[in-house]
């Protein structure tokens, strides 16, 4: 064994390999000759899978990967609102209905216009009837 | 008698200062990469297993510990400095876990230390008798030991950890440490003074 006076508080001694042989002699099997080093990887490995804190800061592609339904919903959802907007912009107001409306009762007025002696035609119009084919006020 | 040479010490493998992979794979870890861990597992198990087997004297419960240590330091790997050496903070996580551990189990370390002669029955009768008989001498000589001492002689003489790696184990100076090696040393050649000149 070696000299026991070398010793320092400062820096380590040699290994004692005539000690370290002695105290391996009492440690057959020496320790983790038995121990099956790949299914203790797996195990820990697979449970680490398990445990992986979440709060992690990720790369952005993780993070775009993480949203893309929500970012798929929202997207459509964008795309039907905007073509509601669209539809309503394209509808006709009410005040070209009126305005559409009005070649109608010109015809009409041309037609009584046309046939002054027509009863029913002029009892139409003096009875107001022309307002079941528009609602255009000529004023 | 004629003890065969010891293994090759297993902190060896681990004791370096961290290369640029492992502090990769710390990194990729802290980012959510779980398979970036399995290089520090591999890395490190072997000598997380001796430390934890010095402390429980079973193999069954040393895996079980050593299990819990890496998922310990996983959890906590986010607070954990890459321009340091994962290892010796690891180990302390074991030795941590390992004396908890051993406070709260039953009597499994008797029945590991009876169940151990598997290198001796290998052997012819009369070479597995005397192997026994120096198991026994040395295993007593350990036991006399007070536990730090115990532990760290057979963790710098035997596994090969460093007196700074051991220190940190323990949460003493290493100072302190080379004082126990030095201790537990001493003792050891007293006790084990016959098997030294009959092997001389």
């Amino acid at each position: 064994m070696n000299d026991s006076s070398r010793w320092s508080l400062d820096q380590d001694p040699p290994r004692d390999d005539a000690l370290a042989r002695l105290l391996a002699a009492a440690d057959q099997p020496p320790p983790g000759a038995d121990v099956d080093w790949d299914r203790l990887r797996a195990a820990i490995v697979r449970r680490a899978h398990l445990r992986v804190p979440a709060s992690a800061p990720r790369e952005w592609w993780d993070v775009v990967v993480q949203w893309r339904r929500l970012a798929a919903a929202a997207s459509i959802a964008a795309l039907l609102a905007a073509a509601a907007l669209l539809w309503q912009a394209d509808a006709p107001e009410p005040d070209l209905a009126l305005t559409d409306a009005a070649p109608e009762s010109a015809a009409l007025a041309r037609v009584v216009a046309s046939y002054p002696d027509d009863a029913v035609l002029t009892s139409m119009l003096e009875q107001g009837h022309a307002d079941e084919f528009t609602s255009w006020d000529p004023r | 008698m004629s003890p065969g040479s010891p293994d090759p010490p297993v902190a060896r493998q681990a004791a370096e200062p961290p290369d640029a992979n492992e502090t990769d794979a710390i990194s990729r870890v802290q980012a959510g990469d779980a398979d970036a861990f399995d290089l520090i597992v591999r890395r490190y198990m072997r000598p997380a297993y001796a430390v934890a087997f010095r402390v429980l004297g079973h193999r069954e419960d040393a895996e079980d510990v050593v299990q819990e240590a890496f998922l310990a330091a996983l959890a906590n790997i986010g607070s954990f400095d890459t321009t340091r050496r994962f290892g010796p903070w690891l180990y302390r996580i074991v030795l941590t876990r390992g004396l908890n551990f051993r406070k709260s189990r039953s009597r499994r370390a008797a029945e590991q230390l009876e169940d151990g002669g598997v290198a001796s029955r290998e052997a012819g009768p009369a070479a597995a008798a005397e192997q026994a008989g120096l198991r026994e001498t040395v295993t007593t000589a350990l036991a006399r030991l007070p536990e730090r001492q115990r532990m760290v002689v057979q963790l710098f003489d035997l596994d090969g950890f460093s007196g700074a790696e051991i220190a940190a184990m323990l949460g003493v100076s290493p100072g302190t440490v080379r004082w126990y090696l030095h201790e537990a040393r001493q003792a050891l050649r007293r006790m084990l003074a016959h098997l030294q000149e009959a092997s001389g």
